[in-house]
């Protein structure tokens, strides 16, 4: 689709194809978000780091040392990695920012990728601070940093919460009519009156006239319709939805 | 279609799949068998709301559900056994010969700095004290004087359990470290690496000098031989990372890494595994001084020769042009 394509040039979305065929969109992660996860991260790990020490020292003297050194290994090197492996691409950090790693094509992140990504975070962080990986991560559309870029993976959003089934449904007033469209819309004007038909409810009616004003003049409307420029789009996102036919 | 019809007839479907995707091991078996054929009738979905240029919020939420079933659908993986051994057995020695500029890259520079500064150290011992501050030195001695005390009677059986954990927390840490640096233009790795020769050669020379020679180097030689080799694999595969963002051949830069990280995984990964097999080593056999010194040297050339034989010869007769990752 001509449009899709040319949203892909100006925003930061990929294209995932998979085996079958199907085409649809990652929304790679960027910074702050990915910030605020890894500082979760840290903290959790940091916990269960503190936490196993102290438990594991207490029983030193049964099992003796090696399993401290053991657990401090597993956890420094591979705390990110079991969590993204079996969990889905989410660390408990990612999960709270509504984060996956997946691989370009959509599909779970691999063991190895996993692994790579994680052990190059060294070198991302190399003198404190991350610096290297802000570098890179800015400097990269999809937001990777060097760990990312050996691995081929991608950080994206990935809710699985509610919050896009609750706005889900349109609210449709009962008092506006429907509009036949006075030409074909192409399909990114369709979307855009859809859009607008979405968030109507909590524009007020002032700004909402004052956004529709302009669009609903090229949109068709005169002053024969005796319409406010709001209720002249809602009427023509009725007609392409379908309500009230 | 309509979006409103769209949305009322098919809405039943995209509960379903959230249901689906909820259910995990043995809930989700019995609804296995239709999942297919549902995120089939999910991208057709999809498909239709993109065609039809439905809510974006409709197309977005279709989205996120592709994405969560394909992550399901190709979220199991196939592991055995048999393929760690083949890794073992075949890839990693065949990736290391197929990469066999970088190992003797790598390699030069850990024994020729080694040697360098054991040299050194050897001609002028005072200059031992220019690489390394003087307690450590000192403790350097203390493990390695066969009149101190440790060495009297041997260690028990915990701390050997103790120095095994130990060996692999901090080798394996050191390897990776190594690996990790690689990936800024190779400085990383070249650093640990020749940090790592110039003490060897620096502490092995000063030990000669102060006479410890027959406790220093039937320590080391047994574990050293998977040891030292491991740490020059593991900045082998640095290096190979490092090279590549010079190097990328038409490619990318971000391609050219993706490519080398591949061979730069098996090594790395094999390098690991030779550590721990120090470990164990180091561990449970090195320190076992109540033995014949022959019996010693000649266990550690023994594993000099195994390390050899098993990087030289593992995986060849096999067929050819599998390895691992390609030639780069």
């Amino acid at each position: 689709m001509s449009d899709n394509a040319s949203d892909r040039s100006r925003d930061t979305l990929v294209a995932a194809r998979t085996p079958e065929g199907i085409e649809y969109e990652l929304k790679p992660a960027g910074l702050m978000a990915r910030a605020v996860a890894y500082l979760v991260d840290t903290l959790i790990s940091g916990a269960i780091f503190t936490v196993g020490a102290m438990i594991l020292t207490l029983g030193a003297k049964i099992t003796g040392q090696w399993i401290i050194y053991l657990f401090m290994f597993a956890i420094t090197w591979f705390y990110h990695v079991s969590f993204e492996v079996f969990g889905g691409g989410r660390t408990p950090g990612k999960r709270t920012m509504g984060l996956r790693v997946v691989m370009p094509d959509g599909s779970p992140v691999s063991p190895g990728a996993s692994f790579l990504r994680n052990v190059l975070r060294f070198a991302d962080t190399f003198m404190s601070l991350y610096h290297i990986a802000f570098l890179t991560m800015t400097a990269s559309r999809d937001f990777r940093r060097l760990g990312d870029h050996a691995a081929g993976t991608l950080v994206v959003y990935a809710r699985t919460d509610t919050t896009l089934d609750r706005r889900a449904r349109i609210a449709w007033p009962d008092w506006v009519p429907t509009i036949q469209p006075p030409r074909a819309l192409s399909n990114r004007e369709r979307q855009t009156i859809l859009a607008f038909a979405r968030r109507y409810p909590w524009l007020g009616l002032l700004r909402a006239n004052e956004i529709a004003t302009g669009y609903a003049r090229t949109l068709g409307l005169s002053d024969e319709h005796k319409l406010a420029p709001s209720t002249y789009i809602l009427g023509l996102a009725r007609f392409l939805a379908g309500v009230g036919q | 279609m309509r979006q409103e019809l769209f949305v009322a007839r098919r809405k039943a479907d995209w509960e379903l799949a959230e249901k689906v995707l909820s259910l995990s091991g043995q809930h989700f078996k019995p609804v296995a068998g239709t999942f297919p054929s549902l995120f089939r009738r999910l991208s057709q979905d999809l498909n239709t709301a993109r065609a039809q240029a439905y809510d974006p919020v409709i197309i977005e939420k279709l989205d996120q559900l592709v994405l969560a079933c394909h992550q399901k659908l190709y979220g199991t993986r196939a592991w055995s056994p048999a393929g760690l051994f083949r890794f073992l057995v075949s890839d990693f020695p065949r990736t290391l010969r197929t990469h066999w500029k970088s190992f003797a890259a790598a390699t030069i520079i850990f024994y020729g700095l080694a040697a360098l500064s054991a040299g050194l150290v050897l001609s002028q011992p005072e200059s031992a004290w220019d690489f390394m501050p003087p307690s450590q030195l000192e403790t350097m001695e203390n493990m390695y004087d066969p009149d101190a005390e440790h060495f009297l009677e041997p260690r028990e059986a915990s701390g050997d359990a103790d120095m095994f954990g130990f060996y692999i927390y901090n080798n394996i840490s050191i390897a990776f470290r190594t690996f990790a640096g690689g990936v800024l233009a190779g400085i990383g790795s070249l650093f640990f690496l020749a940090l790592n020769g110039v003490s060897f050669g620096v502490v092995a020379g000063h030990l000669v000098n102060a006479g410890f020679q027959d406790s220093f180097f039937p320590f080391v030689i047994a574990h050293g031989s998977f040891e030292l080799t491991a740490i020059v694999i593991s900045a082998q595969a640095g290096l190979l990372l490092g090279w590549s963002a010079f190097v990328t051949r038409g490619l990318s830069r971000s391609e050219s890494f993706r490519r080398a990280a591949k061979p730069a995984l098996t090594l790395i990964g094999g390098a690991a595994v030779m550590l721990v097999a120090a470990a164990v080593l180091e561990a449970f056999w090195s320190s076992r001084h109540e033995f014949p010194l022959n019996l010693r040297y000649a266990s550690g050339a023994a594993c000099w020769l195994f390390v050899a034989a098993y990087l030289g010869l593992g995986g060849r007769g096999g067929k050819r042009g599998k390895a691992k990752g390609g030639r780069t």
